[in-house]
């Protein structure tokens, strides 16, 4: 038996031990309350973030830089010659942040047997940050520098001496802060022989398409053509190219004036001369972004002799600028291949400046579903300008229609001017808010009439594409394959929304095109009328 | 408030004394009484331990509505039937059971003091359960007839005629066995 002391130490140990469990079992119940109430509130949160949809309102930086890819250019003008010739073979780079140059370059031969004397002159015009180098001679000559820029990359090529010639013009306009690797290369080669013998010229990378609908714009277009793009910033004019050909004593002269007042509109000027005898095709583009002084055409025929001038001024502000170029032959010249890259997927691919070989190579892609596909060749299609719209060639014989992200025209009437891009378009219909009914409509060209009205109006950026309720009518539209084969290649959507925005999506692959402008709300009001 | 009252009282306030001093105080009533109960004094023992044990833990609120044993002896017969309960699905019998006459007697000479008490006491043992509560809680304990029904949660009426019996099974066999007590 035992005593009561002995009895009270047992109680006493005993509580201590039964305290002891206990705190021990609160803590535990604590810890695991704890852990379990964490989840509950994390469960909660998220299904309320869920609920709420504020994952679908995260988005991307409009900030442009952050996912920029650098967009190289490079652009070739090649000529061929007779094997017997003197070449002179001149590369120029510009290097600039700023891109407001204009490179000209302009061969002279003399009509000489013999070694006859061959001039070549490169002249680029130096304007904001241009570095310019230039090199000539009657041999080879290279002359190699590296630009990093954005905007313009033209490419010039002449040819003269009743030589064959090619003018390749490229031409990338984005925004100014985006860095771009540019680097331009001209190769002239110039033969020393005096020939009356024709040669065919082509234009492999910027053959336009019909400007059918350019109010602005009077474009006679025949293929091939001579494409010389000239593009000024700088209120001093930097250089400029004129091409003409004078078959059978007839010359086309252009002069046009730089005289600077307002930077407001982009003319452009398409002059197109008969030919004779075998001459087919010349073109000449004038384009500079901020005069609104017209220029001046002549044209006239000179005779077979050919001659290419090019003058480069930076303070005049009347400069007459003559070029000549020879007839061009029927020949068809040997496959040019510019490439440049365009990043499909993050995967960057090489793009060919040729035709796609095979229409029916394009319409597979329609019907293919198969995706494992990442060895090809990325080609040019039809007229399309091939930064909006090209054509993947898988090694399977597969292809598919691609875009390049760096498709960026900076307002409606870079947007509409596209190459390959109205002309092909086909209006389907629209679905207004208060009709509440799909109304079948194809008037395309009063569509344009209304997008060229406002086709200065800018691009800005707006990433609330999922915020729909303010559309108060949708115009369907596609653009086909080509202009003889409606299929299309795909499909896009005017909306028409509230607070006289409008904005163009058009889903090619893999990206999907959003362009968002501001045109008022008297112009979205006017152009739901117009489709009533 | 009696000297159980103020020793919990002390105990409640921190003094584990106060503990120690029901413990002296109220442990061989405790076992006498819960043998009644449970016919095992090493479980009325156990029992006796659990109870002071609760007290010590639980710390329940003594009100004064009755006095401090028979609050306490209600206390000691709850713990003892639930204990009684949850065994009565274990059935083994402790190994210190035979320990327990040697020590019942101990407390008889102890707790009860006067012979006559004892003799009536070890009377009892073959009395039901509920003959030795009443009295043992009346003749020894010396509760009043309400106090014992507060402790075997019966009514007085219960009570009385528990003891009437009680006290007429236990004269009957103390005649037996030669004895006489005048209370009975």
């Amino acid at each position: 038996m035992k005593d009561y002391k002995e009895i009270a130490n047992s109680i006493f140990q005993r509580r201590e031990e039964y305290l002891k469990e206990k705190k021990r079992k609160k803590a535990l119940i604590i810890r695991n309350a704890t852990i379990a109430l964490s989840c509950c509130i994390m469960i909660a949160v998220g299904i309320g973030i869920w609920n709420i949809g504020m994952l679908r309102d995260i988005r991307p930086s409009p900030d442009k830089n952050d996912y920029t890819l650098p967009s190289p250019v490079v652009t070739t003008t090649e000529a061929t010659e007779p094997d017997d010739t003197t070449t002179t073979e001149t590369t120029i780079a510009v290097s600039t942040d700023d891109i407001t140059t204009t490179t000209a370059a302009s061969s002279t031969a003399s009509a000489q047997s013999g070694t006859s004397e061959i001039k070549t002159t490169s002249a680029a015009s130096q304007s904001g940050n241009i570095v310019t180098t230039n090199k000539s001679g009657n041999n080879n000559n290279v002359t190699t520098a590296r630009t990093t820029a954005s905007g313009i990359v033209i490419t010039t090529k002449n040819s003269n001496s009743g030589q064959s010639g090619r003018t390749t013009t490229a031409r990338q306009t984005s925004t100014t802060t985006r860095t771009s690797y540019v680097r331009t290369t001209t190769t002239v080669r110039t033969s020393l022989r005096t020939s009356t013998t024709t040669r065919h010229a082509t234009t492999t990378a910027s053959k336009m398409s019909e400007p059918v609908y350019t109010r602005t714009t009077t474009a006679v277009y025949t293929r091939p053509a001579y494409t010389t793009t000239t593009t000024m910033r700088s209120p001093v004019l930097t250089s400029t190219t004129a091409l003409y050909t004078r078959p059978a004593y007839t010359s086309t002269t252009t002069w046009f004036s730089p005289v600077v007042t307002n930077a407001t509109s982009t003319t452009r000027v398409y002059t197109t001369v008969p030919a004779a005898s075998t001459t087919r095709v010349y073109t000449t583009t004038l384009a500079y972004t901020f005069t609104t002084r017209q220029v001046s055409v002549a044209t006239s025929t000179p005779p077979w002799a050919t001659t290419t001038v090019a003058k480069t001024s930076t303070s005049a502000t009347d400069i007459p600028v003559l070029s000549t170029t020879t007839p061009i032959s029927e020949t068809p010249p040997a496959t040019t291949t510019i490439p440049y890259f365009i990043y499909i997927d993050h995967v960057e691919f090489d793009v060919l400046d040729d035709r796609i070989p095979d229409m029916s190579l394009v319409k597979s892609y329609i019907t293919s579903v198969d995706t494992k596909r990442y060895s090809c060749d990325v080609y040019g299609y039809m007229d399309y300008d091939p930064y909006f719209l090209c054509v993947a060639v898988f090694a399977n014989g597969e292809a598919r229609f691609l875009n390049s992200e760096t498709f960026d025209p900076d307002s409606i009437g870079e947007l509409i001017d596209t190459r390959g891009l109205w002309n092909n378009l086909n209006i389907t219909g629209y679905l207004d808010k208060e009709l509440a009914k799909y109304q079948p409509y194809s008037n395309k060209d009063s569509i344009y009439e209304f997008l060229d009205t406002y086709r200065d109006t800018p691009l800005y950026i707006d990433y609330s594409y999922d915020d729909r309720k303010d559309i108060l009518c949708s115009l369907f539209f596609n653009v086909a394959i080509s202009e003889d084969d409606n299929v299309p290649a795909f499909s896009g959507v005017m909306y028409l929304r509230e607070n006289g925005k409008l904005e163009i999506v058009m889903s090619v692959e893999p990206i999907e095109f959003h362009f968002n402008f501001e045109v008022g709300e008297q112009a979205i009001a006017e152009l739901r009328s117009m489709l009533r | 408030m009696d000297n159980g009252a103020s020793s919990y009282r002390r105990y409640l306030d921190g003094d584990d004394n106060g503990l120690v001093d029901l413990v002296r105080d109220y442990k061989d009533g405790l076992i006498l009484y819960l043998n009644g109960i449970t016919g095992s004094l090493s479980l009325a023992e156990e029992y006796m331990e659990d109870t002071f044990f609760k007290l010590s833990v639980k710390k329940p609120k003594f009100s004064g509505k009755c006095t401090f044993k028979t609050w306490l002896y209600t206390i000691a017969r709850n713990v003892a039937i639930d204990a009684l309960r949850k065994r009565s699905r274990i059935s083994d019998t402790p190994a210190d059971e035979y320990y327990d006459i040697s020590d019942e007697r101990n407390i008889e000479q102890d707790y009860l003091q006067e012979e006559q008490k004892i003799s009536l006491h070890r009377a009892m043992e073959t009395l039901s359960s509920d003959y030795k509560q009443v009295l043992y809680l009346t003749f020894f304990e010396e509760l009043s007839n309400t106090e014992a029904a507060k402790v075997m949660h019966k009514s007085n009426r219960q009570i009385e005629n528990l003891l009437y019996r009680a006290k007429l099974a236990l004269r009957s066999k103390l005649e037996k066995e030669g004895f006489e007590y005048e209370r009975l």
